[in-house]
């Protein structure tokens, strides 16, 4: 069987991540599954001169599809999580709840679930398409960066979309919070990975990720 | 202008009297109470924020009359650009000032992620210059990507540690409002975009290891003397270290054929 056929799955729950983004209007979904689509689209695209590892882009999409549906539907708390906050948004004072924060944090840590793989797709397609050969320290400092600016470029989708939906809980707790979670995550993964990839010749490159058709 | 020479090291110094004489000037104007910007920050910060930005200027000429680094001038003028703008902007109150505020702090931060997309192309380059013959960021194309992605994270960064030390001091002291913090983003995203887009340009016909070649940097207290100019910057041997802790996996080819003795 064609290996290439493996993205069509990768490619057909990116889309419908999208298309469920859109539907429940939700931006951090629908950034993150474009985002998806077109990493896994150039992917798809260079592998003209040789099947990448379709596992990648699969694993990334799953991870997409698993953590969208967490946050859509399974850490929609805004009702009661907020009400516990004594911050007064009219005098600026006051102080969020701890429940509050702690969901922040675990909304954080589902969001670096989705960054990371992206993140490690991102590394893969610039390599593939660009010709890098990466090694592990170079590899795990470009996922621990990538993974921080894609919720760079999440936050900036939510600041042109819909910023003035968004409460004082969102400003002062939930954005820092998913990044922050994110940026302490991918460092704990980028030394992870350096140290157990050590001496395995572990390497980012063409050479390495293609597969035979 | 060779690094080191008489015509490199008087370049330098001019180069450091006119910084300390530009802080010398604002300072004066916070002591004499002339500083817009008394209107909105204590004497002490603004006078604080002369001294410290002087300071760290200062270390850009010093280093380099020291002969431990050398960086090209574009981006010495960029840095020093970016120092100005934030203090300027202190003293005259520009980021708390109401017809100001918004366009001229996200100016600043276009700025501030101009400079940190230049450093991160630099360290890049210099990373491709240096790196063992299989390590390889690939082609320009490669370095621009890294080079957006890294700074755009730098900002992210930069963004959690103003909300953290909000936080931890429990004001308001760097965050300026709701859509601060996301107005800051967009001006990183800005600012990482147009300087992709002069290295871009810079690099029209020239090679990572061409702009690398315009940095050095080595440990001043080695090589003094006949070695001055010429000698290994200190950081390879760091990197190669590094290098050598890891087995490198090298392909083996098939053989296309027999080996035969030249003598055969």
């Amino acid at each position: 069987m064609d290996k290439r056929l493996w993205y069509v799955p990768a490619l057909a729950v990116d889309a419908a991540m999208l298309l469920l983004g859109l539907y429940e209007d939700d931006t951090v979904v629908q950034t993150y599954s474009a985002i998806a689509l077109v990493l896994t689209a150039l992917l798809l695209h260079s592998c003209r001169e040789g099947v990448i590892d379709p596992r990648v882009p699969l694993f990334a999409a799953f991870m997409l599809a698993a953590t969208s549906f967490a946050l859509l539907y399974a850490l929609n708390f805004d009702g009661a999580i907020y009400d516990t906050a004594t911050y007064d948004p009219v005098t600026q004072e006051g102080e969020f709840s701890t429940g509050k924060k702690v969901y922040a944090h675990v909304e954080g840590i589902v969001i670096w679930l989705i960054s990371y793989p992206l993140a490690y797709l991102a590394t893969v397609c610039i390599a593939v398409l660009f010709g890098s050969r990466l090694n592990g320290y170079l590899a795990g400092g470009f996922l621990v960066f990538n993974s921080e600016a894609f919720t760079s470029l999440m936050l900036i989708a939510l600041s042109v979309t819909n910023k003035d939906q968004l409460g004082e809980t969102f400003f002062f707790v939930d954005e820092l919070a998913y990044m922050f979670t994110g940026l302490v995550l991918s460092l704990i993964a980028g030394v992870a990975i350096v140290r157990s990839f050590r001496g395995r010749g572990f390497m980012v490159s063409r050479e390495h990720l293609e597969v035979g058709d | 202008m060779k690094f080191g020479d008489e015509g490199d090291r008087k370049a330098a110094v001019a180069f450091w009297a006119v910084e300390v004489a530009i802080f010398a000037a604002m300072f004066a104007a916070v002591a004499g109470g002339v500083a817009p910007g008394l209107e909105w920050h204590p004497a002490w910060y603004l006078e604080a924020t002369c001294v410290m930005c002087a300071l760290l200027l200062s270390v850009i000429p010093a280093l380099r009359l020291a002969g431990a680094v050398k960086m090209p001038w574009w981006l010495n003028i960029l840095l020093a650009a970016d120092v100005y703008v934030y203090s300027v902007s202190l003293l005259l109150g520009y980021y708390m000032n109401p017809d100001t505020m918004g366009w001229w702090g996200f100016f600043g931060h276009v700025l501030s992620s101009m400079s940190v997309g230049a450093v991160v192309f630099l360290a890049l380059c210099l990373i491709e210059k240096h790196s063992p013959p299989h390590v390889t960021l690939g082609s320009n194309a490669a370095i621009h990507c890294y080079t957006l992605m890294i700074s755009l994270a730098f900002g992210g960064v930069w963004e959690v540690m103003e909300g953290y030390v909000d936080v931890i001091a429990g004001d308001s002291i760097m965050v300026y409002g709701n859509f601060d913090t996301l107005d800051d983003l967009r001006a990183d995203l800005l600012g990482s975009a147009i300087m992709v887009f002069i290295a871009g340009l810079m690099m029209r016909g020239r090679t990572a290891a061409d702009i690398a070649g315009t940095t050095y940097m080595r440990n001043p207290l080695k090589g003094r003397g006949e070695q001055r100019g010429s000698g290994q910057p200190f950081y390879i041997p760091c990197i190669l270290a590094l290098q050598r802790n890891q087995r490198w996996h090298v392909s083996k080819r098939p053989s296309t054929g027999s080996w035969t003795s030249p003598s055969a």
